[in-house]
Order: structure tokens, then C-alpha cells, then sequence
């Protein structure tokens, strides 16, 4: 680590990842003299991706950590996390690698992670400093885990940086579908977890409705609580608008005062679909069933998103459709 | 050009399943509380199966259907593995369980399966569909398909299947009897055979690390591969299978089915399409391709042996005769080793050599494909063969013995790939010696991979037969083992020939020396 340094040069950076490798390798070969210890244990290195993570200075680090834990097991990937801190000047680093264990195995897995500090005032200097220190071969992620940075001036050199950008629409001060939507008709590929968050629902719904004729559906609900509607509850309604064209889909708001979040879809004449956390209770004519609607925490959403590394034509139609909108009360 | 609606998102969502019926025969046995019901369970719980989805269990057991959800239920919290189990997802996937108590010998019993199906059809709304699962004595197979189709439940609306489990026969007659009579009610395409060796998730990598990769496949061949082994290793002895096992023997229950479609696997030229047909026309040419052996070549080239009482790590280890149900004087092999070779333009000459058994030394299933040596080796290696000088100088060209590079396929426990070649050893003066770069597709991919009955039964859902074998490749593969049971047959062997927690009898040693090769200690 360079506490307080005003300068970061990646060069060091890659230089102390180095010595990382180096002494996890000599741990190891200290650990193979226990009793017990299986010969052909050892450190495994492993590099898919660089995911290049923006977080605010008091984003929860325990949380962050599980989160790029939770990628670490099928996107093994060079995490830099950039903190962006409100204080001015500061630009600091620091390396650490992430190792598990898996469960059955003698060999532990390890990522590695750089971790920069980096005041709102020196964003300019990001790319200079993140470009040199992506992994070379493999493709590079822009994560904005972070509320702020859509408001940055040098916004379009952060995300030259990745081949693909993933935001989560429903945090606030996040880019809008507007941004998105311009980010997408230039080219790039782009991401949105509130969109990810609907794979299972979604799924679900075209299960329902697989077989059946959609012309013959007529009428649509979205059912929403609290103030305005979720995020995914405005892309679930552009999505069933742009699959299902003859039918009229609503959004309906029904308890103001309740968490915001979706409630029920009504697919006229017989589903209806009662979400809750992490399952579904659905009605479709006789059948009356629980579905589990799992993943859906930040890791497992990246973990889908990371899966997708191609324009996601689907994601991208539904995004030009998505508009203001008013609620029905 | 306007575009067909579909709700359909291929980039992420699961492969779409079609409602449908599975039917299990034998629902009370071991198979279906262990494997079939915990894969179905955790297939619903990551919903891949459609809406509706039901199962109708059939044994011979009185029960209702409460009593065998309550059943399943206590097998399926016992043996899930690496999944949660969730009580209220439970209740709900209990709902589409069904059970009728039936003797498959009786006719009526598929009258009353027919108007159970039809209720199953009209409440869940399963279209029809149905998958019909085999979990039974092989005997069983042709009795209950005929069964099925003289109660013309075979055909009607929806697709039929039928899964069986190996054996496929008890030799090649028998196979291609049972063949015959599984033909007569179903159309092939609807013949499920499972090898669930087949549906393991590193065998699956076997063909993708080959036909996904440009720099192995133009290595693959004769020129390169000096030769290949194959080892299927259990540490543990028949444990109490003992009756089973003394008819069937390791090269009826391993080398016919599994070993040869692993083996067909890797020597199997590339498919013009990863489609069930393709795939497997490629698997059969293979196996079509395997010389079979006379009489006076398996002498040669095949060892059989059987284990006998001994010690491992301290504990007594039952001998195999000395097992419940087996016959004191029992000639039923525990461990087979072979050399096959295979008669085509990418593999003559090169020897695959495949061996398996109970009571060898660790639980290790791996392929080894050893390759030719480097044709002029100038570096000394680690033992410091040659005649270089003291200061570590090389010696003339030739003079060294190059360590050959080996690739291993590794299956089970610890499934990855692994390649040895040569580095320099650090510091002064040329010495090599064989590093290992490994792949572990367990921990470079944290990710729980699904068991091999959760990746078969989805398969045979949705109608994709490519992990399965076709009739042509059972009896294939049985015309490569058949003359060496018929040969075996007429010889009485000195059995018990190896010591548990050993690799097996001192023979399969010397028949890989006679080539100049030796075993891998995995």
C-alpha cells in the first residue's frame, strides 16, 4: 500500500500482484510439510476477466466482498475495485488476493484484486492508471456499483475502458434508460441488474404461456406497491409490450404506501402471478403452484450478466421501448 | 422482415421444457430415492421444468399417494447434494406426484396406468408428454415396454419415451433380443439407453476441450500419441453387491458401456453438427472401428483378476469370494485391463488401454494421453540422464532421455485437465524437469455443476438424445467385448490374483511392457 500518495503507478501495482503470487506459492509449500496435507495441493491461479468495479467511499465492504466472491466461482477474474472518495486529492492503491477453498477439494482458488482509492477530482486519471492493469486476452467489464458516477464528466473515457458496462438502474443517481439507450444505439454493450433481476419472472411468464396463442391474449397487469413503479416493473411492461403486440399491458399502482417493488401480473384470461421474495405463486386455469425465483442477489445477477458478453438483442429492444410513463392509480 | 413472437430469451433463460408425465417403474427402489428424484427436485427448484410437471411411481409396494410423497420427501432432504431443500417449493412439487402399487407382470396394471395418465393429462396439463423411466431388474425391460404398448399407452397425443438403465443386455444375443422387442413398441428415437457416464460434466468437456480448441485437435492423432490409458480405480470392494457382481463382472459392468463410450469419446472424429444424430454416428464409427480380438490375440492383451482378503490402512478388507452371495469358487472378474487398438487412419498402431476394478488403491477415473517423445532430446533431465558434464553442460544431441508430455482428462473425484511438459529447472545450468499446468473444473468454476441424472432426465425432456447411446453403438460395443467373455468362458483363472489397495495383478503390468509402456500411477 502507498498511504497518501498523490500518484499510483500501475506498473507498481503489477509489480506487488506479482509478490502476491510469489508468497501465496511459498504459504503453500509451507503448508504441504503438515501432516495430513494431500501432495498435490496448491494455489490455483485463474484470470477469465477483469471486472473494473466503481463503489462509493461507504459502500459496505463486507457486502462488496461477498458479492465479487459470488463472481469469483464462474468468472474468475483481476477485480479493481475503484472507491471513489469525496475528499479531494487522494489516489491511493493496494493489492490482495481473495482465496477459497471449494468444498471437497484440497486445492484453494485464489483472485486477485486491486483496490483503488481515488478522490471525485482525480476521475480523469482513472483510465491512464485501470487501462495498464486489466489482464491482457480477456474481456473487460465496467461495473457502476457506484450512485454518483453517472454525473462525472469523464464518463465516456471510463467506459471506453470495458466491453461491456453494467449499472443497476434501481439504485438512485444511477444512469437513467435514457443514458442507456444512447450507450447502446453507439455500439456498446450494456447491462442493467434491474433487468436481470426479471430472467426468473420472465421465464416463468413465457412457461405460462408457452403453447398458447399470444394473439389471443388481450389484456396485461402489472401490479406495483409504493410511490412509482420499480424499474423492473417498467421493463417487464416493455417487454411483454414488444413480445405480446395485440395485447394492452398496464401498470397499476396498489398500495401506495407500500415497499416499492412488483406485486402481481394478471394475463387475462386465467394467470395471475403473485410475487414475493425469491418465489412466485402462480395461478394458470387448474394449476395452482409455487416457483422458486432464485438468484437474486448482487452476485448472482452479475454472475448472469457476466454470462452475456454479446449485444443482448432482447435487453436492447426492450430498452428503446421503455418511456416516460404515468401510473394508473 | 417482422419478427415471430415467442417471450422466448435464449441468452438467458434455461432450455424451454415441455409439460410433461414421468413415469417411474420401481418408484420404491434405491435408483429413484438416491438419483431420480433429487435430480427432478432440484430441476424444479431451478425451474427448468414446465408447470405442471408430474411423476407417476409404480412398484409393487401398497401405498397412497400421500405415503409416497411423504417417502420422497425423506429421500429427497436426505440426498440432495450441494442444494437447499426448501419445504414450501416441496408441498408444491408434491402436488404432481402420483403413486399406484402394480405387479408389471399384470396386464391390468396398464389399464389402470392408462386412466391414471389420462387424469394426470386433464390436471396438469401435461399435454400429453410422457417419459417413461425404467428403474427396474433388467429382466423387467421388454416385459413392462410391451406392457406399455399393448396398452397403447406408446402412442396417443404428446411425445412417449422410454429410459432404461444399463446393463443393455447380458451379451450381444441378449441385446439385440431386447433391441427387438424394445423396437416393436417404440420408435428408436424414443428409446432412451442411459450411460450416465455419458452425462458427467467432464466427459461432456471431453468434447469441447477437442472440438472448441484449434491447437489440440491437429495433435490428435497417430503421429503425436504414442498411446492412450484409460483407468476407472474404486477403493472400495463389491459392498455387499456381491450377488450382482458375480454374474456380471467388471468388463460386463464397466468396459461394455462405460469405458468404450468414454473411449469413443476421445478417439471419436469431430461431428458436423453438436446434434444427438451426428454426435453419435461419430461415437458408433468409432466404435465400429475397435479391432476385435481372436481367440489368440486376448491372451495377449487382456488380464482379468479378482481380488482377494487382505489388509489396507490397517483395517481388514473381505476378500471378493469371501462376500455375501458370492460362490466360494467364483470365476466373476473384479478388475479387467485391455489393450484395444483401433482400426482407423488417425489411430492405427497407437494402443488404448483401459483397465477398472474395486479394491485398488484410490477412487480415480481419469484418460491419460500420452504423447511422443521430442525426436532429439538435448537437455538433460532431472535425474540426470546423459552424459553431461559436471558444470551441466549438454552432451551430443540424443544423448538425454526426454520425459514424453502427458494430458490428463481427469473425471472423478477432482475433474479438470492437466498437461505435463518440460521447464528448466531455476538456476545455473540446463536441467529439465516436468511442471504440471492444471485446469480443475471444480474450483476454476466454483459453480455446482448438475448431477449426471439432473443433465439426462432434462435431455430426455426436451428430447436430446446426444448423451444417450443408440442401438448400433450397444451392440457395437458388445461385439468388441463378446469374444473376450466367450473366451474368458473356457479358461479357469487362478483367482484371487491381486491384494486390495493394490493396483491388480502383476500381468497388467507385463502387458503393457511387452510395448514398452507402464501404467500411470494416478
Amino acid at each position: 500500500m502507498t498511504p497518501g500518495a498523490q500518484t499510483v503507478k500501475p506498473d507498481q501495482i503489477l509489480h506487488e500482484l506479482s509478490e502476491l503470487w510469489t508468497s501465496l506459492s511459498e504459504q503453500d509449500k509451507g503448508s504441504k510439510h503438515e501432516p495430513g496435507k494431500e501432495e498435490d495441493s496448491g494455489v490455483l491461479r485463474a484470470c477469465a476477466m477483469t471486472l473494473i468495479a466503481f463503489v462509493d467511499d461507504d459502500a459496505d465492504s463486507m457486502a462488496l466482498s461477498d458479492t465479487i466472491g459470488r463472481i469469483m466461482r464462474s468468472h474468475p477474474c483481476r477485480a479493481i475495485v475503484v472507491r471513489l472518495r469525496q475528499a479531494s486529492g487522494i489516489l491511493e492503491s493496494r493489492v490482495f488476493a481473495q482465496c477459497w477453498m471449494p468444498a471437497g477439494h484440497h486445492r484453494q482458488i485464489c483472485c486477485e484484486q486491486v483496490e483503488l482509492s481515488v478522490s471525485l477530482n482525480r476521475v480523469a486519471d482513472i483510465p491512464s492508471i485501470v487501462s495498464p492493469l486489466a489482464a491482457p486476452d480477456v474481456p473487460r467489464v465496467v461495473w457502476f456499483r457506484s450512485y454518483g458516477i453517472a454525473s462525472v464528466p469523464e464518463l465516456g473515457g471510463i467506459i471506453a475502458l470495458g466491453d461491456k458496462m453494467i449499472v443497476d438502474s434501481a439504485h438512485q443517481g444511477a444512469p437513467t434508460f435514457a443514458d442507456l439507450r444512447v450507450l447502446a444505439n453507439a455500439g456498446c454493450i450494456v447491462g442493467d441488474l434491474a433487468w436481470t433481476r426479471l430472467s426468473k419472472l420472465r421465464q416463468l411468464i413465457a412457461q405460462l404461456l408457452g403453447g398458447r396463442d399470444l394473439s389471443s391474449v388481450d389484456n396485461v397487469s402489472i401490479e406495483f406497491s409504493g410511490t412509482e413503479a420499480v424499474p423492473e416493473a417498467k421493463y417487464l411492461q416493455a417487454w411483454l409490450r414488444s413480445e405480446i403486440q395485440s395485447a394492452t399491458v398496464d401498470l397499476r399502482r396498489v398500495d401506495p404506501t407500500g415497499k416499492a417493488r412488483l406485486k402481481t401480473i394478471r394475463i387475462d384470461p386465467d394467470i395471475h402471478i403473485q410475487v414475493e421474495e425469491n418465489c412466485a405463486e402462480y395461478q394458470s386455469g387448474s394449476l395452482r403452484e409455487r416457483a422458486n425465483l432464485p438468484g437474486c442477489s448482487e452476485g448472482d445477477l452479475l454472475t448472469e450478466e457476466l454470462n452475456i458478453m454479446t449485444h443482448d438483442r432482447i435487453f436492447e429492444r426492450v430498452l428503446q421501448r421503455m418511456t416516460a410513463w404515468t401510473p394508473r392509480s | 422482415m417482422s419478427r415471430e413472437p415467442s417471450l422466448q430469451d435464449p441468452l438467458r433463460f434455461n432450455r424451454k421444457t415441455p409439460p410433461c408425465a414421468v413415469v417411474i417403474f420401481g418408484a420404491n427402489g434405491d435408483l429413484t430415492k438416491r438419483k431420480l428424484l433429487p435430480a427432478l427436485y432440484r430441476l424444479a427448484w431451478e425451474g427448468r421444468l414446465a408447470p405442471g410437471f408430474a411423476i407417476v411411481g409404480i412398484s409393487r409396494t401398497a401405498m397412497s399417494d400421500d405415503e409416497f410423497r411423504e417417502h420422497m420427501r425423506e429421500s429427497v432432504a436426505k440426498y440432495l447434494e450441494d442444494s437447499p431443500f426448501d419445504e414450501d417449493l416441496w408441498r408444491s412439487f408434491a402436488q404432481g406426484l402420483f403413486y399406484m402399487a402394480g405387479d408389471v407382470a399384470d396386464a391390468n396394471m396398464y389399464q389402470r396406468l392408462a386412466a391414471c395418465l389420462a387424469e394426470v393429462e386433464k390436471t396438469r396439463q401435461t399435454a400429453g408428454n410422457t417419459l417413461f423411466y425404467l428403474s427396474t431388474q433388467p429382466s423387467q425391460y421388454a416385459p413392462i415396454a410391451e406392457g406399455i404398448g399393448a396398452a397403447n399407452l406408446a402412442r396417443g397425443d404428446g411425445w412417449r419415451r422410454i429410459i432404461i438403465e444399463k446393463p443393455f443386455g447380458r451379451d450381444l444375443t441378449s441385446a439385440r433380443e431386447l433391441n427387438r422387442r424394445l423396437q416393436k413398441v417404440f420408435d428408436e428415437s424414443g428409446i432412451y439407453r442411459i450411460d450416465h457416464y455419458l452425462g458427467k460434466e467432464t466427459v461432456q468437456n471431453i468434447l469441447a476441450f477437442r472440438f472448441g480448441n484449434g491447437i489440440f485437435e491437429p495433435l490428435w492423432n497417430r503421429r503425436y500419441i504414442d498411446h492412450v490409458q484409460i483407468t476407472a480405480a474404486e477403493s472400495i470392494g463389491v459392498e455387499g453387491r456381491g450377488a450382482y457382481y458375480q454374474e456380471a463382472g467388471a468388463l460386463r459392468d464397466m468396459v461394455q458401456n462405460h469405458l468404450l463410450q468414454v473411449m469413443a469419446t476421445v478417439a471419436m472424429e469431430p461431428s458436423a453438427a453438436f446434434s444427438a444424430d451426428a454426435v453419435r454416428d461419430e461415437r458408433a464409427k468409432l466404435l465400429r472401428s475397435i479391432h476385435v480380438m481372436k481367440p489368440e490375440e486376448i491372451e495377449a492383451n487382456t488380464v482379468s483378476g479378482q481380488y482377494g482378503a487382505g489388509r489396507v490402512g490397517g483395517e481388514q478388507i473381505t476378500g471378493f469370494r469371501q462376500e455375501k452371495g458370492v460362490n466360494p469358487e467364483s470365476q466373476a472378474e473384479t478388475y479387467v485391463a485391455a489393450t484395444f487398438l483401433v482400426g482407423n487412419w488417425r489411430w492405427a498402431g497407437v494402443p488404448f488401454y483401459i483397465r477398472t476394478g474395486k479394491s485398488l488403491p484410490k477412487r480415480v477415473t481419469e484418460i491419460a494421453i500420452h504423447f511422443r517423445s521430442a525426436p532429439l532430446a538435448v537437455f538433460r533431465n532431472e535425474l540426470g540422464e546423459g552424459n553431461a558434464d559436471a558444470s551441466g553442460d549438454a552432451g551430443a544431441p540424443g544423448d538425454y532421455e526426454a520425459v514424453p508430455n502427458l494430458l490428463i482428462l481427469r473425471i472423478q473425484p477432482e475433474e479438470g485437465i492437466s498437461l505435463k511438459f518440460n521447464s528448466k529447472r531455476p538456476g545455473a545450468g540446463m536441467t529439465l524437469r516436468p511442471v504440471s499446468m492444471d485446469f480443475n473444473y471444480g474450483s476454476s468454476f466454483g459453480e455446482r455443476s448438475p448431477s449426471a441424472y439432473e443433465t439426462l432426465l432434462l435431455d430426455a425432456i426436451v428430447g436430446d438424445a446426444t448423451l444417450y447411446t443408440r442401438q448400433d453403438m450397444v451392440e457395437a460395443s458388445w461385439s468388441v467385448v463378446q469374444p473376450i467373455l466367450d473366451y474368458w468362458s473356457t479358461r479357469k483363472f487362478a483367482f484371487p490374483n491381486y491384494a486390495p489397495g493394490t493396483w491388480g495383478p502383476a500381468e497388467a503390468d507385463e502387458m503393457l511392457a511387452r510395448r514398452g509402456h507402464s501404467w500411470r500411477r494416478p
